[in-house]
């Protein structure tokens, strides 16, 4: 599953990030976005964008466009961390 | 002795907080060499020692070439700055994020201690690490930011600066995984406030509404408040910077010219820079506010969509809104937006925002000309100067920013208590900025102009000449004003347009006083006493701070449309301005060309100041061209039937202007600015 495709209030780990923007794949890593990290879905912002993601203890706003580079563990999947 | 020590840590952990702990008011902000990104320096006595501080801007990596001006600036202090420790500091609740830079600093092998921030909220939310662990874990010193008195915080940094400098240990770089192991002692709470108001004010349905509830809140404090102090001080400056010296200078028999250039221009420079400083003052204490409270964050999250449509992120909507206001508090808030090119952007939209200044002379054309329909004529000025931004972002960012991002990620800080020490100080370092920077420039715009204005003209009245050199240069330059339908005999208007760019409500005195035939140049007030000025300026005040609640219920001043449209009988001066412009159609022609015309001196400074020289200069060149060819199309459009021919060639030259100058932004200035941004990135 991807970020931009996660249910409001559900919890799930990061599988990989794979963001083509070099740019921004360091910045995600920057802000928290690591493997085996957990994200929420807390809020949408009105019309559907950004979202508002809880990873780890931090909250940040990112669009559905870069949220959908965010992979996410499926049940069987295990999140290896760092 | 003295120590120099460094400040780095990630945006929105308390770092400035703790810097203003630390100096207090020993502190100064400058910019970095060559860009807009403040440098905060400071330092602090103690035990007869003297600990300087360099405070870096917030960052969350610094390891990679690429990044923001932020990153870029932080990495070359760090790598090249003189400094003897860095002081690292740590957001308690959000440790494992801000421990990763932690890891980058530790690797660039100097020494080191931690500072550990928002214990306080830690603490409560139960996540609260436990320090002397984490310390021995990472082989560094780490002391409770919060918890610590100023005086022993000051006393345990000068001690482990000491020891480090004595003999500097390196801390070993390790996963920060294993940093953290054993250090959480508690569960965390499973609900906490931030969350709980975020629903609130996030809320799909509740969201827009709170929104602008706060944005209306944050105009009419900043804008109302400020603009009840405007009348006070600029009755007060006026006497002491303009009145007072040059009365005194006449009496000791200094030469009239010499009085003209230092009280008139440069003393009425620096009294125009005085009145924006109570506006810009409280736009401070309202942004830091909202800064410093994390409500920020959400309003960008809440307006993102919408201003994702026009390019630009959600940040920028606040300096556009402050427009309506005034637009230089509009560009001085553009700095809350960290790229540059998204920052240059909302510049040069903010310059259509009508301001309130220009409401003034709305309403002087709303009593002559627009008694029955002043009300919708207004909103759509309004509406056509948004047009106007909106347009001027859709073109400048095909010629000159394709490849500008706009959506990037925000940090939601946690809610948190305004602290206002630290508002009340860096809003005080604002606005000294803005009076020491931005001030240079108004006074020189003001004072050449001013004193154009009051040098007597070389011709005598009985010649037919004018009241004074400017209005010389407006007789000369009427005809170039005709295809907006100003008639070759007004050339009170065409003053106007030149005292419009001192400041925009100038406009309407120029006006008055010229259509009423008051002969202009020695319109000195009276002298009066420094006890009747005071006294003139507390009455002023007092029925300011009495009327405030009309300021609170209508923050932008409309009920001056319809007071307009409601007085009885045109004056002598006004009914000359009908006969003077070409009909109603020339007089809103007119209005447009002022809506959308030249920035005012301050606003000019302004731009200096946050977007430098070429960039103003394109901004100014390219508001002035657009109000033209706005004004020769509305008049054009109007009177199209009276001359078709004439207006066709008239607005086929207009429109073929703007188009030149839309390539002309791709040929000439794209390639220079970006060497710009690159050399200060």
């Amino acid at each position: 599953m991807l970020l931009s495709e996660l249910p409001k209030g559900k919890v799930a780990k990061i599988h990989f990030v794979a963001h083509p923007h070099e740019d921004k794949q360091i910045q995600l890593s920057a802000l928290g976005f690591d493997p085996g990290e957990t994200v929420k879905l807390m809020m949408k912002a009105p019309f559907g964008n950004p979202l508002q993601i809880k990873v780890g203890a931090t909250l940040i706003a990112i669009h559905t466009d870069d949220a959908q580079y965010i992979h996410l563990c499926d049940e069987q999947c295990e999140g290896h961390d760092e | 002795m003295s120590h120099h020590i460094t400040l780095v840590g990630n945006p929105n952990t308390g770092k400035t907080t703790l810097f203003n702990k630390l100096a207090g008011t020993r502190q100064k902000v400058g910019n970095w060499a060559g860009v807009t990104v403040d440098c905060k320096t400071g330092f602090f006595p103690v035990a007869g020692q003297r600990v300087d501080m360099t405070d870096l801007p917030g960052i969350y990596s610094f390891a990679t070439e690429s990044g923001g001006i932020d990153e870029s600036v932080a990495r070359h202090f760090l790598n090249k700055g003189e400094y003897d420790v860095i002081v690292n500091v740590v957001d308690a609740t959000n440790l494992k994020r801000n421990l990763k830079l932690t890891k980058e600093l530790i690797e660039l092998g100097r020494p080191m201690i931690v500072v550990m921030t928002m214990t306080d909220l830690a603490r409560k939310m139960r996540i609260m690490p436990d320090l002397e662990m984490l310390a021995e874990n990472m082989g560094i010193t780490i002391l409770d930011g919060h918890g610590l008195s100023v005086i022993d915080l000051q006393k345990q940094v000068l001690a482990l600066v000491e020891t480090l400098k004595a003999n500097p240990i390196v801390a070993q770089s390790k996963p920060v995984k294993t940093w953290l192991s054993g250090v959480m002692k508690q569960q965390a709470k499973a609900h906490n406030t931030t969350e709980f108001v975020d629903r609130i004010v996030l809320h799909p349905l509740l969201g827009i509404p709170i929104f602008l509830l706060a944005m209306y809140a944050m105009f009419a404090l900043a804008i109302g408040l400020g603009t009840l102090f405007i009348d006070p001080i600029d009755s007060f400056t006026a006497y002491w910077f303009v009145s007072f010296p040059s009365h005194w200078m006449q009496q000791v028999g200094v030469p009239h010219w010499i009085i003209i250039v230092l009280a008139n221009g440069l003393g009425g420079g620096a009294e125009l820079v005085a009145t924006f400083v109570p506006v810009i003052a409280c736009l401070y204490l309202c942004l830091s506010f909202l800064e410093d409270s994390g409500y920020m964050a959400r309003a960008a999250f809440i307006i993102d969509r919408v201003m994702l449509s026009i390019g630009l992120p959600g940040q920028a909507f606040i300096p556009l809104l402050l427009g309506f206001g005034c637009n230089v508090t509009s560009i001085m808030s553009t700095r809350s937006l960290s790229n540059p090119k998204q920052r240059m952007l909302t510049m040069a939209m903010a310059p259509f925002m009508s301001c309130s200044a220009r409401l003034a002379v709305y309403v002087m054309f709303v009593s002559v000309f627009f008694r029955d329909n002043g009300g919708s004529l207004v909103f759509g000025l309004y509406l056509l100067g948004i047009l106007m931004a909106v347009g001027t972002a859709w073109i400048f960012r095909k010629q000159l920013f394709k490849d500008v991002h706009a959506s990037s990620f925000i940090e939601m800080p946690h809610y948190h208590r305004p602290r206002w020490g630290n508002i009340v100080l860096s809003s005080w370092h604002k606005v000294r900025g803005f009076v020491i920077r931005a001030g240079k420039t108004i006074i020189v715009v003001s004072a050449i102009l001013t004193i154009l204005n009051s040098v007597p003209s070389w011709r005598s009245a009985a010649e037919g000449g004018k009241p004074s050199a400017l209005a010389e240069v407006g007789q000369v330059i009427t005809p170039a004003f005709s295809p907006i339908g100003m008639g070759d005999n007004n050339w009170p208007a065409a003053v106007g347009v030149f005292t419009g760019v001192l400041a925009k409500e100038a406009v309407v005195g120029t006006m008055d006083a010229l259509y009423s035939n008051v002969a202009g140049g020695n319109d000195q007030a009276e002298y009066i006493s420094p006890f009747a000025n005071l006294k003139a300026v507390s009455a002023i005040l007092w029925s300011n701070l009495t009327g405030a609640m009309n300021t609170l219920i209508d923050p932008l001043g409309l009920s001056a449309v319809s007071d307009a449209q409601h007085e009885e009988t045109l004056s002598l001066g006004h009914q000359k301005m009908v006969s003077l412009f070409n009909g109603w159609q020339g007089a809103f022609a007119y209005l447009v060309f002022v809506l959308l015309y030249t920035p005012c001196a301050a606003a000019i400074g302004a731009l200096v100041k946050e977007g430098g020289l070429l960039w103003t200069g394109v901004v100014t060149a390219w508001s002035t061209s657009v109000a033209y060819v706005g004004a020769v199309c509305t008049y054009q459009v109007l009177t199209f039937s009276q001359h078709p021919t004439s207006s066709l060639v008239s607005m086929g030259i207009a429109i073929a202007w703007i188009v030149l100058f839309v390539f002309g932004l791709k040929w000439w200035i794209k390639p220079t600015l970006d060497k710009n941004i690159i050399a200060r990135g």
